[in-house]
């Protein structure tokens, strides 16, 4: 339970990532349109850092917030990148594929992790 | 609470200096606009090769095949480059009705930062305070010569590296359950990017294994998760090995000492880094102490990149490859900086808090962006009306047409015309002025099939099984012009008599029946409407330019 309630508390942390990345956005390209940055920052945090975030929950105990955001950034971009390029032979739509990438990353993450919890 | 304030100061500090990087990086290069309509901050071929793969692959939606204009012609060559960066910008480019291009620019930029906050993670793992101390140097990222990795299109280097950076980070935290997972999906990322880096990162894994195994003379836990991580990592990349293995056996001795390297034009030395130079030896001499303390992965890597990036010295084709990987210094070499910071401030015996260290960062932090930051304007190799041209071209020529490239002044930077996606030739330069000092059009001219020829062209024989289209190419030969369906050229160039002549010889195609079919105050497109015939003369005398 108490996981449970971390894990939503940290989700709402997500939250104002996604705040703080439309203000630096906005700063740094600030003769640009704010709905074009609310877009590019909501495209970071679902495709990147959501993906990221379920990942690096598997090292909750060892790893803090902070630090398994930044790095579940890289290892989503990365899993991404490969799993687009390796599907490469199939032809699959790497655009569908994106769309349901988080999902499915999250539903896989979300039963490893549950599994871990379980076994403790 | 004190924890929590901490956490909220540490976070306010990295928000600053990612402000700040992007601020003086791509928000001055871009005007802070995103939405560019044309490649800004794209200042040499390079660039625009990375920039078709990611328009390419918004059209194709598919990593199956090549572009045709990647394949000379060919439709059915592998897609075997630039295969990480391209999906997650393509991606990205979809998700927010970005350009591809401006999409591409921008997430290559947004990898380096992240890169350094990544490494600022590895340093915290071996010290708070030097960690904050170290991201100062990452500054140079964006200054003095280190800058043109990215303007001359280094892209997939800078993400690689980034995937390199997450790798050592994942080596560092090896103890960690499950941890070789990651770093087996890091070193395949960074080797499916750009492989001298993770091929580099092997190197430096090797040798920091063997130097430890040596030391602690016995097998440690963290040598078996490494093995496993080396298993996994061959099992994903599988497929690129197998692709890769007869190009690299026909390309001869990865490292051939009877040639000397070749450099780089903007080649960076330690000295680029002018007066840090001194913090930087203060920190490798301490590194070097404190490492024979405690054997850390971070400092170990510090260390090899330092020695890494002067095995030019050595000689032979190893100098250009260790020469590359010094563009990266300000992220890879940030742990001796900081090193050097943290023993000065160690030998005033003040005990300071971490609130006065992140100012002290941020103050050095500033002060280098000031004392070495030369801000680079909005610039790109073509001009809006090229650019206009050659999107043209890409959305409005049939997908099995020719087009010949007969002039223009940027367009012996090639990977230009990549971006239009169209089976494309050229007429190479001296072709072309030798024609020019004649004072004739020719109908025959020396003509280059563009394509991305480095990899040979490989295509599928066979579940796994490879061959290559190049062993049956020539690329560059006498061609007829009349076989092309278009003709492009500039008609405005900076040398005047080019610019007269190139009117002129727009005028005799109009007289032999080919048709204008796009046109704007730079450029002409025009339509061969007798391919493969006799379209115009042998030769034809421009003779207004005599």
């Amino acid at each position: 339970m108490k996981l449970k309630k971390d894990i939503l508390g940290e989700l709402s942390k997500v939250g104002y990532l996604f705040a703080i990345l439309v203000i630096i956005l906005k700063i740094v390209f600030y003769k640009e349109d704010l709905m074009i940055i609310i877009r590019m920052s909501a495209a970071f945090i679902y495709i990147y850092f959501i993906p990221g975030y379920f990942i690096m929950l598997y090292w909750k105990e060892k790893i803090e917030f902070i630090e398994r955001l930044i790095v579940g950034f890289g290892v989503s971009a990365a899993i991404l990148g490969l799993t687009s390029y390796l599907s490469g032979p199939a032809a699959i739509d790497i655009f569908i594929w994106s769309y349901i990438y988080p999902i499915v990353i999250v539903i896989l993450f979300s039963i490893i992790n549950s599994k871990k919890i379980i076994e403790k | 609470m004190e924890l929590k304030i901490g956490k909220t100061a540490e976070a306010l500090f990295l928000i600053i200096v990612f402000t700040t990087f992007l601020w003086i990086s791509l928000g001055n290069l871009w005007d802070h606009k995103l939405n560019n309509s044309l490649p800004v901050g794209a200042l040499a071929s390079d660039n625009f090769l990375h920039l078709h793969f990611t328009e390419y692959l918004l059209q194709s939606r598919n990593m199956k095949y090549a572009s045709i204009v990647a394949g000379s012609g060919y439709k059915d060559i592998i897609w075997h480059y630039a295969v990480i960066l391209t999906p997650l910008a393509a991606v990205f480019s979809e998700l927010t009705g970005l350009e591809s291009f401006n999409s591409t620019i921008f997430l290559t930029f947004f990898f380096s930062i992240f890169g350094a906050a990544i490494m600022y993670f590895i340093i915290k793992n071996l010290n708070k305070t030097v960690a904050i101390l170290s991201i100062p140097l990452s500054i140079f990222l964006f200054s003095r010569n280190f800058y043109f990795i990215f303007l001359w299109g280094q892209y997939q280097m800078i993400v690689s590296s980034f995937f390199v950076f997450l790798a050592v980070w994942c080596l560092a935290r090896l103890n960690l359950k499950n941890m070789y997972i990651l770093l087996a999906i890091a070193i395949s990322a960074s080797f499916h990017t750009h492989q001298a880096e993770a091929i580099v990162l092997v190197i430096f894994i090797f040798f920091y294994t063997l130097i430890k195994l040596i030391s602690l003379r016995k097998i440690y836990p963290e040598l078996i998760e490494l093995i496993k991580a080396g298993i996994l990592t061959l099992v994903i990349s599988l497929y690129n090995i197998l692709l890769f293995r007869t190009i690299y056996i026909k390309s001869g001795p990865l490292i051939d000492f009877s040639n000397p390297h070749t450099g780089y034009l903007r080649t960076v030395y330690l000295a680029s880094f002018g007066w840090i130079l001194i913090i930087l030896t203060i920190g490798i001499i301490f590194s070097l102490f404190y490492l024979k303390k405690k054997f850390k992965p971070i400092l170990a890597y510090g260390l090899f990149m330092i020695l890494w990036g002067n095995l030019n010295l050595i000689g032979g084709t190893l100098g250009s490859r260790t020469i590359q990987q010094r563009y990266m210094w300000p992220i890879s070499l940030s742990i001796l900086f900081g090193m050097g910071l943290y023993l000065l401030i160690k030998v005033t015996k003040l005990k300071l808090p971490k609130i006065l260290i992140y100012s002290i960062s941020l103050i050095i932090l500033f002060t280098l962006t000031s004392y070495y930051y030369q801000k680079m304007g909005p610039g790109s190799l073509v001009n809006q009306d090229q650019w206009n041209s050659i999107t043209w071209i890409r959305d409005n020529v049939p997908e099995d047409s020719t087009v010949l490239f007969f002039y223009g002044d940027p367009y012996t930077q090639e990977a230009i015309l990549y971006n239009t996606l169209k089976h494309t030739y050229v007429v190479t330069r001296p072709s072309y002025l030798e024609k020019f000092q004649q004072g004739v059009f020719n109908r025959t001219y020396l003509i280059y099939n563009k394509g991305e020829y480095c990899h040979k062209y490989p295509y599928k024989t066979g579940i796994l099984s490879f061959d290559y289209r190049f062993k049956n190419m020539t690329l560059t030969i006498d061609r007829d012009i009349c076989r092309f369906d278009y003709i492009h050229t500039d008609t405005i160039s900076q040398n005047p008599q080019i610019t007269q002549y190139n009117r002129l010889v727009v005028n005799k195609l109009f007289e032999n029946g080919f048709t204008r079919v796009y046109e704007n105050g730079y450029t002409i497109i025009l339509k061969n409407n007798n391919v493969n015939g006799d379209c115009m003369p042998e030769t034809i005398k421009i003779l207004e330019i005599q």
